[in-house]
C-alpha cells in the first residue's frame, strides 16, 4: 500500500480546489438561470393578468362614466341611482367626485370630502388611468376615467377591485416553479457533487498510480471500471507502464551484459599482468604474456567502441542527415578492407552487382553495416568456404544480400542474434574477438536510416543476411 | 419627599413627550406638497411630505406657514402649489380648529388646483398643530365662489389601500 507524503497531500488539495470550482460553477450557473425562469414566469403570469384586468376594469369604469354623463347634476342620490345599473359585486370601492377632486359619492365612506389619489388627479387631467398591485396573493386594482359632459371634465370616477381568486392563481404558480426550483437545484447540487467527486477521484486514483509508478513499482496497474476517457487514460498508462518495465529491464539486462564482457577482459589484463610481476620468466613468455594484455585491451577498445556507436544510435532521434549515395563504391571499399582478412582466413568473396543503385541513408552507416555482416561471413565461414555479397533491384527496393557457407545459426537463436551481446558460440567468438555486439549496431543502424534487415540460416549450409533500403533514383527526387 | 419629586419629574416628562404640535420643540416639520410626477405605487400619495429641519427656524405658526408657503425646497421631486408670494394675514384658533387666513392672491385658485393646495396646506397644518379641522379663507375674497374651504383628516381620501377599505 502506498503512503502519501505531505507534497502528496498538498497536490491533493489543489486539486480538490479544482473539484470545488468545477462543481460551483455548475451549480451557480444553474440557478442563475433557474432565478431568471422563476422571475420570467412570475412576471410573464402577471402580465397575461395584468392585461385582463386591465380591460375588464377600465371598460367598466368607462360604462359607469358613460352612464354618469348623462346626468344634468351629479348629486349623491342621481349618481347613486345611476350607478345602480353597474355590477359593482366584485368592487371594493366606488368613488365619484367633481371636477374640483370634491367627493360626490364613495361607496366606503359617505363622509370623505374630497378625493385627490393618483389615479382621480389623472383621471380629473382626462387621462383614463389603470394600476395594478399584487402581494402575497393579492392583487389591488384601480381604475379611474374622467366623466366628460359638454366636452369637458366634469368630474372623475374611480374604481378599486381586491381579488384574491387570481391573486391566488398567481401565487400558487410562482409557489409551483418556487418549490420545482428548489427541488431542481438540490438535486443539481447533488448531481454536480456526486460527478465531481466520481470524476476527480478517478482521476486521483490515475494521479495516486502514477506516483507509485514514478517511484519504481513497474507492477502496479490502473484499475479504472467503465469505457470513457479515463479509462481509456487508465489503460494508456497500464501500456506506458508496460513499456517502462521492459526497457527498465532491457537496460539493467544491457549494463548487466555490458559489466560482464567488460571485466572479462579485464580480469584476464589482471592476471596475466600479476603473473608478469610475480613469477620470473623468461622474455619470450612475457612478450606472450604482453601480447596476451595488448589483444585484450584491443578488445575492450573495439567493445567500448561499439559501445558507444550502440549508445549514440539509442539517444539519437530517429532522425539522422541521410544523403542520396550509390551502394557499390561503399561496398567495394569494404571489400577491399576486408580482404586481407579473407585471405588469411582462407574464405572466397565473391559480388555480383547488378546494377549500382542509389540510396537515401548515412554513408557511415551504410559503411560499417556492409562491413559487419561481411566481416561476420568471413570470420564465421569454414576453412576454404565462399562469401557471396549481391546488390540488385526488387521492386522500388535495394537488396543487399550477404551469404556465407559458414556453420549456419541454430533455428532458436535466429531471433536472438540482432540482441545486444548474444553469441551463439562464446568460445568461438570470444576466438574471433567478437563481442556479441555487431549484429545489434547493424540492425540500428538498418532501421534508422530506414531500411529492413532479415536473416535466414541453416546450420551446416550457412546463413544469408538481407538488407533493404528503398531506392531514390534522382528522376524520384527531380 | 424625594419619591414626590421623581413622581413630579416623571409626570413633566410625560407631558412634554404628549405635548405634540407644540412648535417650541418640534426638531423635524413635514410640510406637504404634491409631487411633480404621480407615483402608483401601492399606498403612495399624490400629495406627500417634504421633511424640513426645525432647528434654528422660528417657532411661531405663522413663521413656520409663511416657510411653508414659500415652497419646497426639492422642486424637482415636489411642485409649488400655491401662488408666489401668498402668505398668512392670520391664524385663528379654537378647540380642535384653525382658521387661516391667507392673502388675497390665493383667491385666484380655482377647482382642482385649489383643492389640492387646501389638502397641502391642511396636512401641513394638521402635522404642525393640534388641530382637528382646518378652515381656509382668502383675505377678502371668496376661494372658488365659497366663503370658506374646510378640510380634516378624516375628510382627505389621499391614497386607497385595502386595510383603509376593509376597515
Amino acid at each position: 500500500m502506498a503512503i502519501i507524503s505531505g507534497s502528496d497531500k498538498k497536490k491533493n488539495r489543489r486539486y480538490g480546489s479544482i473539484q470545488l470550482r468545477y462543481a460551483m460553477t455548475y451549480v451557480v450557473i444553474t440557478l442563475a438561470v433557474l432565478i431568471f425562469l422563476n422571475v420570467y414566469c412570475s412576471e410573464i403570469s402577471q402580465m397575461v393578468f395584468y392585461g385582463n384586468k386591465q380591460t375588464a376594469m377600465l371598460e367598466k369604469a368607462q360604462l359607469a362614466a358613460n352612464e354618469l354623463e348623462s346626468l344634468e347634476i351629479m348629486t349623491t342620490n342621481t349618481v347613486k341611482q345611476a350607478l345602480s345599473v353597474i355590477d359593482d359585486k366584485n368592487l371594493a370601492r366606488l368613488v365619484v367626485t367633481d371636477h374640483c377632486g370634491k367627493v360626490i359619492y364613495d361607496s366606503v365612506d359617505p363622509k370623505t370630502g374630497y378625493a385627490l389619489m393618483p389615479q382621480v388627479i389623472s383621471a380629473l387631467n382626462s387621462i383614463d388611468i389603470f394600476t395594478w398591485h399584487y402581494n402575497a396573493g393579492v392583487i389591488q386594482a384601480e381604475a379611474a376615467v374622467p366623466i366628460i359632459n359638454y366636452d369637458m371634465v366634469a368630474g372623475c370616477l374611480y374604481i378599486m377591485e381586491y381579488d384574491t381568486e387570481q391573486g391566488k392563481l398567481i401565487n400558487s404558480l410562482e409557489n409551483n416553479i418556487f418549490a420545482i426550483t428548489v427541488v431542481l437545484e438540490v438535486l443539481i447540487v447533488l448531481f454536480s457533487i456526486i460527478y465531481a467527486i466520481s470524476f476527480s477521484g478517478r482521476l486521483r486514483k490515475i494521479a495516486h498510480s502514477m506516483r507509485i509508478i514514478q517511484k519504481g513499482d513497474y507492477t502496479h496497474k490502473v484499475e479504472l471500471s467503465g469505457h470513457d476517457e479515463l479509462t481509456f487514460l487508465g489503460q494508456e498508462v497500464n501500456d506506458l507502464t508496460e513499456r517502462l518495465q521492459i526497457s527498465e529491464s532491457k537496460r539493467h539486462q544491457f549494463v548487466s551484459d555490458a559489466s560482464h564482457e567488460l571485466k572479462t577482459p579485464l580480469a584476464s589484463i589482471k592476471l596475466l599482468s600479476d603473473s608478469i610481476l610475480q613469477y620470473d620468466m623468461d622474455m619470450d613468455t612475457v612478450r606472450e604474456f604482453v601480447t596476451d594484455i595488448g589483444n585484450e585491451a584491443e578488445r575492450l577498445n573495439r567493445m567500448t567502441q561499439k559501445l558507444l556507436s550502440l549508445t549514440k544510435g539509442d539517444a539519437g532521434s530517429d532522425y539522422v542527415e541521410r544523403e542520396i549515395i550509390y551502394i557499390v563504391p561503399t561496398l567495394q571499399r569494404v571489400i577491399k578492407m576486408l580482404s586481407g582478412i579473407a585471405e588469411t582466413n582462407n574464405i572466397s568473396v565473391y559480388t555480383q552487382i547488378e546494377e549500382d543503385i542509389p540510396v537515401l541513408v548515412q554513408e557511415d552507416d551504410l559503411y560499417q553495416i556492409i562491413f559487419n555482416l561481411v566481416e561476420n561471413g568471413i570470420k564465421y565461414n569454414i576453412p576454404g568456404g565462399s562469401l557471396f555479397v549481391s546488390l540488385n533491384r526488387r521492386d522500388d527496393m535495394a537488396v543487399l544480400q550477404v551469404r556465407d557457407t559458414g556453420v549456419g545459426i541454430p533455428e532458436d537463436a535466429i531471433d536472438h542474434v540482432f540482441e545486444r551481446f548474444y553469441r551463439v558460440d562464446k568460445a568461438r567468438s570470444r576466438q574471433t574477438g567478437g563481442s556479441g555486439l555487431g549484429l545489434a549496431i547493424v540492425r540500428s543502424m538498418v532501421e534508422r536510416n530506414g531500411g529492413e534487415i532479415k536473416l535466414e540460416s541453416k546450420v551446416g549450409e550457412g546463413s544469408v543476411f538481407t538488407v533493404e533500403f528503398p531506392s531514390f533514383d534522382t528522376e524520384e527526387a527531380e | 419627599m424625594k419619591k414626590r419629586l421623581s413622581l413630579l419629574l416623571i409626570v413633566c416628562m410625560i407631558l412634554s413627550g404628549c405635548m405634540n404640535q407644540n412648535s417650541s420643540y418640534i426638531t423635524e416639520l413635514k410640510f406637504y406638497y404634491p409631487l411633480q410626477s404621480a407615483d402608483y405605487t401601492m399606498g403612495a400619495a399624490y400629495v406627500q411630505p417634504e421633511s424640513r429641519e426645525g432647528d434654528g427656524m422660528d417657532k411661531s405658526l405663522t413663521n413656520m406657514l409663511n416657510v411653508y408657503l414659500a415652497g419646497p425646497i426639492d422642486p424637482i421631486t415636489y411642485r409649488m402649489p400655491f401662488q408666489y408670494n401668498t402668505h398668512v394675514e392670520s391664524i385663528s384658533r379654537g378647540s380642535k380648529m384653525l382658521e387661516i387666513t391667507l392673502s388675497r392672491g390665493f383667491a385666484t385658485y380655482t377647482g382642482l388646483d385649489l383643492t389640492i393646495a387646501c389638502a397641502c396646506l391642511t396636512m401641513t397644518c394638521l402635522e404642525l398643530t393640534d388641530a382637528e379641522v382646518i378652515r381656509i379663507r382668502a383675505k377678502d375674497a371668496t376661494l372658488d365662489g365659497a366663503e370658506f374651504i374646510e378640510m380634516s383628516r378624516d375628510s382627505l381620501l389621499l391614497k386607497d389601500i385595502v386595510e383603509d377599505v376593509e376597515q
